[in-house]
């Protein structure tokens, strides 16, 4: 387990602040383009000087070690593996640079579980992105590295790898046993692959949590945005657990008077023809806007005159009540599904 | 239109070629065999020719010795005065090559301060084969640190990143990852810089007039007996030049460029 402490680093004009976090299991770090992901990964690995705070491997401080004493393994996003050495040589690197006999039978055996003992004699550039992540990925192991840090390991590789990568990187932890920490700005590869999802924006983080508790329950409005909330509504109290947008009446979690932004998730509103009898207190009557087939579901935008509403439903559903552009419907969700943005 | 304006440009492109190509022609188809034979047999000029490649090869070795990681500080450490320390490096490709004779006349001459201390050694650079392969540098230091500066400044940090994690200190990694990412471009450089030494003759003749390099030799033949006498030492020298750069330029052809691919 690595545990980094109240860490703060200077780079130019740019400041990481206060940065605690444990990494344990597959843990993501999500944030956007200059957010500071790398240059908290480089601080971690020792490639970049802190101000202050500290990182403890498991319980010892590494904060002041050299990057060579830190036990940390890294992959960078295209592997960077030496492209004047073959394959093999690259994997012997580790070894040769501190004057050691290369662990044959360590390699092979991690080889055989990398799936790629065919690739030993190859040269590095006859490798496809996904090939030499996996290689990349077996050097770093071969320093027995307390943790493994991934900076973007997908974004180098082909659209059509990167499932396949994925689905390695989902098996990662079982094969090795160490903790990860992957860097990303792609949050369904977040949620794919993360135990704990940690989200920087500007040299701070907004939110640590699972993944559905980040994708359900935002903490503020940026990781809202930044993980496509689809439904923002802000309410009013006018009662004890009654809020309101112009005359649309929305049960939530406000008391009078009170004003709060909610959010709600597109799949936890479900539409109906007709009121039924359900533990979801909020019926809207709204208009179907638009009908969009967006692969995975189908998206519906309602309306009324207040607010506008993103619900999926399934192809099925969609066939099933034959549901037309500009028809009236109902919205149907909880007051519970509602989550209050802080 | 299209074809007038293409005629223009290979009209200048072949006036520039001949400007290079008609002296060599002229030296070639102009220079009479049986005197080629004579300078090919003659030992002053065969001694003078084997002394410049030798002490060109002495230069450029040393050269490679002290400029490499002279490059190395340049590109990969901070320190104040870096930016100085560049221009300085250009400073021999700039100036007169007599004048730069003058300079390390003064430093490795026999009053110079360098000249005094190494004599302590028994070391002396006027009139010596030393003084040769001193002025070989001066006037070519400058091609082979700023090719091999450009090799490590191409080489993609990340390497270097990860070589840290696997373990290697700076050492390590200025073996086992600099040096042969940016081979192809050190090799480039120690060409030029061997090109640059073996023709050198302003600073050479100021410090070292005997031993006669090449350059040395031409210019004593055509003073004291003309034209005639120095053409065939210009042949010979003009037809080794361009074995020796055909051979290298072969195998630096054949080494690959990491840092472009």
């Amino acid at each position: 387990m690595i545990e980094i402490k109240r860490l703060s680093l200077t780079a130019g004009n740019f400041k990481l602040q206060n940065i605690s976090f444990v990494i344990e299991g597959y843990t993501v770090l999500l944030g956007p383009t200059g957010a500071g992901k790398s240059l908290l990964l480089d601080a971690i690995a020792g490639l970049k000087k802190t101000d202050d705070g500290d990182i403890l491997s498991n319980g010892k401080s590494i904060a002041k070690l050299d990057i060579t004493e830190r036990g940390i393994g890294i992959l960078l996003q295209d592997g960077a593996l030496f492209p004047h050495l073959s394959v093999i040589k690259n994997l012997e690197f580790p070894y040769k640079i501190k004057r050691r006999k290369p662990d044959y039978r360590i390699i092979k055996s991690y080889a055989e579980k990398f799936k790629i003992v065919k690739l030993l004699n190859r040269s590095v550039d006859t490798l496809s992105g996904g090939e030499k992540q996996r290689i990349a990925l077996l050097r770093s192991l071969l320093t027995n590295p307390h943790v493994l840090l991934l900076d973007e390991p997908l974004s180098a590789i082909d659209p059509s790898m990167r499932h396949d990568m994925q689905k390695f990187l989902k098996e990662l932890k079982e094969l090795v046993k160490i903790p990860v920490l992957h860097v990303t700005h792609d949050f369904e590869e977040a949620y794919y692959l993360a135990d704990t999802i940690v989200v920087l924006n500007n040299g701070k983080i907004e939110q640590i949590g699972c993944p559905e508790n980040i994708f359900r329950h935002p903490d503020s409005l940026f990781v809202a945005n930044f993980t496509d909330m689809e439904n923002f509504l802000p309410l009013e109290g006018v009662s004890k657990n009654l809020g309101a947008i112009g005359r649309t009446k929305i049960y939530c979690d406000i008391d009078k008077g009170q004003k709060k932004l909610f959010t709600i998730r597109a799949d936890e509103i479900i539409v109906s023809r007709n009121k039924f009898r359900s533990s979801a207190r909020n019926f809207l009557s709204m208009k179907v806007k638009t009908i969009r087939d967006t692969r995975r579901a189908i998206l519906l935008e309602l309306e009324n005159d207040d607010i506008k509403l993103k619900s999926t439903i399934t192809k099925f559903s969609l066939e099933n009540m034959d549901l037309k552009e500009g028809e009236m419907i109902f919205s149907v969700f909880k007051a519970k599904s509602l989550h209050e943005l802080s | 239109m299209k074809r007038y304006r293409f005629f223009i440009i290979l009209s200048l492109a072949l006036i520039g070629l001949s400007f290079i190509v008609l002296p060599i022609i002229s030296i070639i188809f102009g220079t009479p065999l049986v005197s080629i034979k004579s300078a090919f047999f003659d030992k002053e000029v065969i001694n003078s020719i084997i002394l410049t490649i030798t002490a060109g090869i002495l230069s450029t070795a040393i050269e490679i010795l002290i400029g490499v990681p002279l490059a190395y500080l340049i590109v990969f450490k901070s320190f104040m005065g870096k930016k100085l320390i560049e221009s300085i490096i250009d400073i021999p490709v700039m100036i007169p090559h007599t004048a730069a004779g003058i300079a390390l006349l003064t430093v490795f001459g026999t009053r110079g301060y360098l000249g005094k201390f190494f004599s302590i050694f028994g070391l002396k650079f006027v009139g010596t084969v030393a003084g040769i392969v001193i002025g070989m540098m001066f006037v070519s230091i400058t091609f082979l640190i700023n090719s091999t500066k450009e090799g490590f400044k191409s080489i993609d940090k990340n390497y270097i990143k990860v070589a840290k994690t696997l373990g290697a200190n700076d050492f390590g990694i200025f073996f086992h990852v600099i040096i042969p990412l940016s081979l192809k471009d050190i090799v480039s450089g120690t060409i030029m810089s061997w090109a640059r030494a073996i023709s050198e003759f302003g600073a050479i003749i100021i410090l070292v007039y005997h031993p006669m390099v090449a350059p040395v030799l031409v210019y004593d033949r055509f003073t004291t007996y003309g034209l005639s006498y120095s053409k065939p030492i210009v042949f010979l020298i003009m037809v080794i030049s361009l074995v020796f750069f055909l051979l290298l330029r072969f195998v630096s052809s054949k080494m690959k460029d990491y840092n472009k691919s």
